[in-house]
């Protein structure tokens, strides 16, 4: 009989300690996961401290000046992370299209960690720019950002920008003249750093960066009285002072939220 | 024959003691309250939103934080105006409202994380359509 517990006690043991080894080790995928997260802009379009929330709206700048916008819409590229120890992670392949309508934008899966800061390129790299998109070059196959009825051979528009302005001195006129500027070349691409703002890429997990666009600032230095100064159209136009004015005015206007 | 049984009662409780013991929920808090069936705005998720993101004024009046009202009157039109990702009824983890409430570099609200329950009932409204309901 004394045998016969024994047995039973010693059973008993084995099967608990099995039973509680099998559970320790229920997790074995956490050591598997992936070590990214994915990062999106959150952009949205203003004009000074207004939101462009529908094209053709009028809205009145801080000054009393009058604006309606008609087109707003600009190419992000070559983004870049960069980590407190001044490393940086450069994401690939991403080009995206900040249109006025939508303002969650995916950059891409990132490393998991602790950022500093972010920079990018309005605009297009030469290669890029030179491309003829096809119908999976979502961000690129939009007549709206070329210069003509095709992309090539003159380039892709980097920033276009289009409505109706009081164009008076005094700003203090209701009657709204037509402006279109529409920035591309590879002279007038800008690159644009953020200033500093932590964020961390949590492994699994979205994060977003929210970002304001000013578009009002490109006009800074613009003098709006003089006709001339409120078209640019084509490659050709690119190289006149009007154009490098409003691309050397592009950093300015990226702001976080 | 009935200290056969008796050890047999004891080998079987043991077995039930080993079993129970390792079904321990490694994320509790989750499961102090159940979520409900249907998750309705109204009842579950403005109050969240009202007691922790426009009671202090942030998320409210004229010029409320980051842009987004989240006062009873807007803030559902608010959440779900088109192409502001707001909320994201196909890919509902990469809401910009649940992004917000689990990031780890800047939570909102920013006066302290919302607990389990409160942030599990917004990715569940989110994953049954987001229903003004």
């Amino acid at each position: 009989m004394k045998n016969f517990k024994l047995i039973i006690i010693l059973f008993a043991a084995i099967i608990f300690s099995f039973t509680c080894k099998k559970n320790a080790d229920t997790t074995p995928a956490a050591t598997q996961q992936s070590t990214t997260g994915t990062l999106y802009f959150h952009l949205h379009t203003d004009v000074d401290t207004n939101e462009v929330a529908t094209y053709g709206s009028v809205y009145t700048l801080t000054g009393g000046r009058k604006i309606s916008v008609t087109k707003a819409q600009l190419y992000i590229s070559n983004i870049q992370l960069i980590k407190a120890d001044s490393s940086i992670y450069a994401v690939p392949n991403t080009v995206l299209l900040k249109v006025q309508e939508i303002e969650p934008y995916l950059v891409g899966s990132v490393p998991s960690g602790n950022y500093i800061s972010v920079r990018f390129t309005v605009g297009l790299d030469s290669a890029t720019n030179a491309k003829i998109p096809t119908s999976s070059d979502i961000a690129l196959n939009n007549q709206s950002m070329w210069f003509g009825a095709s992309a090539q051979p003159s380039g892709f528009i980097f920033v276009n920008f289009q409505g109706t302005i009081d164009t008076t001195a005094a700003a203090n006129s209701n009657n709204l003249i037509p402006f279109m500027y529409m920035i591309g070349t590879t002279a007038n691409k800008r690159q644009v750093t953020m200033p500093y703002q932590s964020f961390t890429i949590t492994t699994g997990q979205a994060q977003y960066l929210h970002i304001i666009i000013d578009y009002n600032k490109l006009l800074t230095g613009i003098n709006l009285s003089n006709g001339n100064n409120l078209m640019i159209m084509s490659p050709r136009a690119n190289i006149n002072n009007v154009a490098k004015t409003i691309s050397n005015n592009i950093p300015a206007i990226f702001q976080y939220e | 024959m009935k200290s056969i049984f008796k050890y047999c009662i004891y080998f079987i409780l043991l077995l039930i003691v080993a079993c129970t013991n390792n079904k321990e929920n490694p994320n509790p808090a989750k499961s102090i309250q159940p979520l409900p069936d249907t998750v309705s705005f109204h009842k579950n998720i403005q109050p969240i939103f009202t007691n922790n993101c426009n009671n202090n004024g942030c998320h409210a009046g004229t010029i409320p934080s980051n842009r987004i009202n989240l006062d009873s009157s807007v803030a559902y039109s608010q959440l779900l105006k088109n192409g502001s990702g707001y909320v994201d009824t196909i890919n509902p983890s990469n809401s910009v409202i649940y992004v917000s409430i689990i990031s780890v570099s800047n939570p909102m609200p920013p006066t302290g994380k919302l607990d389990d329950y409160s942030i599990q009932l917004v990715l569940k409204w989110i994953q049954q359509g987001a229903k003004n309901n």
